[in-house]
């Protein structure tokens, strides 16, 4: 149970770090996307792999390699051809899952590998799952950290981002990137299926919380890991799948909540007027 | 008098909708200008062309006798095109104007602190600097969205209808602050109320496709009138 444990607060740091950037852009469409098309990834590494035969490192790698890819193809696109938004996210999304199963079809033995991909394999990950993990989490640590104020600023308003110098269509390119990075790892945890609601439900409880972009990254690694400790050991005592018994936890954990803020706004009484309540969330 | 903005002979078109065609003024540091025109007209097109958001196909832009954008550029959006969820305090949004001079660890220096806190209480709103933006009225948030302009020491200020918004009562205080800066700032402001800004301003500048710099004297109650209700046939006039 060490390295499950290892690796879920690792994820939980991983995701909570990106999360808010994505439920306050609204792009949580783009992370379903790159999550879905991270089997082209795997199918391709499993295919050179099993069927070629050329030796290929885990499939994991492919996965990374696919994120990234898919991260660019949609920014670019955005970009260059003008097409709707949402056409290129759903054409990316297709692609990588068509390419995905085409290539799995034809590669002998997958059955483990696209199953641990499929629902997550948090109770079967090695040393090595830890040390990429640990890396990626320290490349998006100081990422964000670095870029926070000018992220914050891209993601408000990006004409002055573009008046202080910020190339925005740049650095928006990155969080794309940092997104597929962090779906990645979460397709570890708790696969492809439920990447997404790891990404976006803390986040959006955090948001509940939290006034400020800081704390809510700070928040939401923290209910990342609430929900991945309640989960893990869900799974553990009901002998659950743990990528779907963490998945719940975090829902659950959203209602709960949820029904606390509901709770608060019913008992409280008197008009509020604008600009009156601090720090506080409308 | 130093040119601050020179434009010549510019257009611009989103495809093959030509929004602007052969537009050609200029302005002296110092001088304010009201912008005029009816909706589809093409200003906050001309506003973004001078900011470098756009770039035009035809004719050229000068800031200071350079090509834009400009480091001593501000730029006031309409209050409604930002989000209102999202989680920022009105501090935060002034400071954004500082981000060009982050620290290498990408924070803001102290110094950065103190003009954002100062250009709030330049416009009357440091008491809100803690508040959410997206909870503030929209006059004041209006005067945060100017704070934030005035806090990277602009030469050039541009404000996209920043009293549509707002009661009479705060747009007179808006005035009042953007009145001060007239003569150390070149000022381009939107409107649609375009017998309110007539004192304050050097020029009216009418955009409906092409572009009529006017004296704000001619500018009467029929002015607006003539502009925003003309009939098709005069409007096609070139």
């Amino acid at each position: 149970m060490f390295w499950p444990l290892v690796v879920g607060l690792l994820v939980s740091i991983l995701g909570g770090s990106i999360g808010p950037f994505v439920v306050i852009r609204r792009i949580a469409f783009i992370s379903g996307s790159i999550a879905h098309s991270v089997l082209a990834g795997v199918g391709l590494f499993l295919y050179l792999d099993r069927a070629i035969g050329l030796p290929m490192p885990p499939p994991i790698y492919g996965a990374l390699l696919a994120a990234i890819v898919s991260a660019l193809c949609i920014s670019r696109g955005q970009r260059y051809f003008k097409e709707r938004e949402d056409s290129i996210i759903a054409s990316v999304w297709a692609a990588g899952m068509a390419i995905g199963i085409i290539l799995l079809s034809k590669t002998p033995g997958y059955t483990s590998e696209i199953s641990s991909i499929l629902i997550g394999n948090l109770l079967w990950v090695s040393p090595q799952d830890a040390l990429l993990l640990a890396l990626l989490t320290l490349f998006s640590l100081l990422f964000t950290s670095l870029n926070f104020q000018k992220l914050k600023l891209v993601l408000f308003d990006e004409d002055e981002a573009f008046l202080q110098g910020i190339e925005t269509k740049r650095l928006y390119e990155q969080l794309l990137i940092l997104v597929g990075i962090g779906v990645v790892a979460l397709v570890q945890a708790v696969g492809i299926v439920l990447a997404i609601t790891m990404l976006t439900i803390p986040s959006l409880l955090a948001g509940l919380f939290c006034s400020r972009l800081s704390t809510m990254v700070l928040a939401a690694i923290v209910f990342s890991m609430i929900s991945m400790g309640c989960g893990l050991y869900a799974a553990y005592l009901l002998d659950w799948p743990a990528g779907a018994s963490i998945a719940l936890c975090a829902i659950v954990i959203y209602g709960i909540g949820h029904g606390i803020q509901r709770g608060k706004k019913l008992g409280k009484s008197g008009i509020r007027t604008h600009g009156t309540r601090k720090g506080t969330r409308p | 008098m130093d040119k601050a903005v020179e434009v010549s002979h510019l257009s611009f078109r989103y495809d093959t909708d030509c929004v602007l065609q052969d537009i050609s003024f200029h302005a002296d540091t110092g001088q304010f200008f009201a912008i005029i025109g009816p909706n589809g007209g093409g200003k906050s097109t001309l506003l973004k062309l001078l900011l470098g958001l756009l770039q035009p196909q035809e004719g050229s832009i000068r800031i200071h006798g350079k090509k834009p954008p400009c480091v001593e550029m501000a730029y006031v959006p309409q209050n409604l095109a930002l989000d209102r969820q999202f989680p920022i305090t009105a501090l935060e949004v002034v400071l954004g104007a500082r981000t060009r001079n982050l620290s290498s660890l990408g924070r803001y220096r102290a110094e950065d602190v103190d003009r954002a806190r100062h250009a709030l209480e330049q416009t009357g709103v440091l008491e809100y600097e803690s508040d959410l933006f997206g909870t503030l009225s929209g006059g004041i948030s209006q005067r945060v969205l100017v704070a934030r302009a005035l806090a990277s020491n602009p030469t050039i200020l541009l404000l996209d209808e920043p009293t549509s918004c707002t009661d009479k009562e705060a747009e007179s205080k808006l005035l009042a602050i953007i009145d001060q800066l007239k003569g150390s700032t070149t000022i381009f402001m939107v409107t649609h109320h375009v017998e309110v800004i007539a004192p304050f301003v050097n020029g009216v500048l009418c955009v409906h496709n092409t572009a009529l710099l006017m004296d704000p004297k001619e500018i009467c109650e029929h002015t607006s009138f003539g502009l925003y209700h003309a009939p098709e046939s005069f409007k096609e006039i070139p």
